[in-house]
């Protein structure tokens, strides 16, 4: 018994060193060969018919910038996202709301969005006095619409795919609503359509958020919430046209994703957001 | 153990590779239903025809506005009703407030007050037009106004129409037993 564990022991240790300087090679070497196969093999996504007529995804790429030192925290954008997307006026079901983050002089951050921010901030006093705000802004958030998205990944029907000019997008007919992609989404952008609630296709139950108003993008008009947005905070473009505003910004100034520990490389830029209030 | 590293490895590529590379044939329902998708928001050109309240902001803060900003999205636009174009809501004072009171968050640029202390008591819009922003209206305010705030309101020493050098600061009733409502200049018996 004891020859045997001093044995075992022994192998172990020798054929562990051996055995690493052999599998790293083969790891790395096998993972190559693999993706070579995979990109010889692959076949591309079978492609359907254009989402929308006389439309090429391919040859955009959408980005999104919010400016944060622009944002009055009016909540226009929430009204007109609501009624341009049939998404109930509450919120807990919501494509976009907006956040006031203030840090405090005591080092907290305080987080509110009051009915998603529909009516503004008016009526909505801040916890703490005026003397022990360090900083505050309002931040819009909507969905990242990220480039590794987890909602995509966990959805056991394909229900939510991305198209090829990166925008996610739901397919209500497929969707059976469970719920899997509300929960993997890490910035909470996704809700379940409630019954009674108007959606596109009149689906209450399936899974619903923001999709950069796809039927207004893809006929070559901004989102809803761009449009209305009476300072210019929300700014959308495309980033394969290097001379659009978003293309512009992300070139020259410097803006940062909301959680990108978390690596889903999101689409949605923030601009004048510093670390402390992110 | 060779082969188990090599499996494993390849296991680790062909999963990150695979990570999201989802684009599942959509249901031509779906397909459909972008195509059929309306519009609500800036569907007309709103200042071709509101000529008036266009040219009003030109030039000011207001002209980059979407008219919908403040009114219905222009697909609710009730249209011409014999003969009368309507356009809704009515101004409210809610529409000011929503973007114009000060708040924390707010960029310190943009121009904003205290809603309690700038002509408390006061409507928004019995000085301020919409449409130029600016306070525009005093000399139309008639006196006497239903909902009048107190004179002091606006006639006060950094009021909009401030009152003599040689008055002190009083209540209502002191003011209106010389001036009164109406008349707008002193007339009383003094």
């Amino acid at each position: 018994m004891t020859d045997r564990v001093t044995t075992l022991a022994h192998i172990s240790r020798r054929s562990l060193l051996k055995a690493a300087a052999v599998s790293v090679p083969c790891l790395i070497g096998g993972g190559a060969i693999f993706e070579a196969l995979t990109t010889l093999t692959s076949t591309p996504v079978p492609t359907v018919d254009p989402i929308v007529a006389n439309y090429d995804a391919a040859a955009h790429r959408w980005g999104f910038v919010v400016d944060t030192a622009a944002c009055i925290g009016c909540g226009k954008c929430v009204v007109a996202c609501k009624t341009e997307n049939g998404v109930p006026f509450d919120e807990e079901h919501t494509r976009t709301w907006i956040e006031r983050r203030t840090l405090t002089s005591s080092g907290a951050v305080i987080a509110q969005a009051p009915d998603a921010g529909i009516a503004g901030f008016a009526d909505a006093p801040l916890p703490v006095a005026a003397s022990e705000i360090v900083d505050s802004k309002f931040v819009a958030r909507l969905c990242m619409q990220c480039e590794l998205s987890p909602c995509t990944t966990v959805c056991p029907v394909g229900a939510t795919y991305r198209t090829a000019d990166g925008v996610i997008l739901v397919d209500e007919a497929r969707c059976i609503g469970c719920g899997y992609c509300v929960v993997a989404c890490p910035y909470g952008a996704r809700y379940l359509v409630p019954a009674g609630a108007r959606t596109p296709t009149g689906v209450a139950g399936v899974a619903d958020k923001c999709t950069f108003c796809y039927h207004r993008v893809t006929r070559g008009q901004q989102p809803a919430c761009v449009e209305v947005c009476p300072v210019g905070a929300r700014k959308f473009g495309d980033l394969n046209d290097a001379t659009s505003e978003v293309s512009v910004i992300l070139r020259d100034q410097a803006t940062r994703v909301l959680r990108p520990e978390l690596g889903t490389k999101p689409r949605v830029h923030y601009l004048g957001l510093e670390d402390r209030l992110a | 153990m060779t082969v188990v590293a090599t499996v494993l490895g390849a296991g680790a590529f062909a999963a990150s590779s695979f990570y999201d590379q989802y684009g599942t044939p959509r249901t031509p329902v779906s397909v459909r239903s972008w195509q059929l998708r309306p519009e609500t928001y800036a569907t007309s050109d709103c200042r071709g025809c509101h000529g008036e309240a266009a040219a009003a902001t030109n030039g000011l803060a207001h002209a980059r506005l979407l008219c919908e900003a403040c009114h219905v999205p222009s697909v609710d636009h009730p249209g011409p009703v014999a003969g009368v174009v309507q356009m809704l809501p009515a101004p409210n004072e809610s529409d000011c407030v929503t973007c114009h009171a000060s708040l924390p968050g707010r960029p310190a640029g943009f121009a904003q007050v205290a809603v309690d202390a700038h002509y408390a008591g006061a409507e928004c819009l019995s000085c301020h037009d919409p449409h130029t922003s600016t306070a525009t209206k005093p000399p139309e305010v008639t006196h006497p106004l239903a909902h009048l705030p107190t004179c002091a309101t606006c006639h006060a020493p950094l009021g909009l129409k401030s009152y003599p050098v040689n008055h002190d600061p009083a209540p209502d009733n002191v003011c209106l037993s010389c001036h009164r409502l109406g008349a707008g200049v002193g007339v009383g018996s003094q």
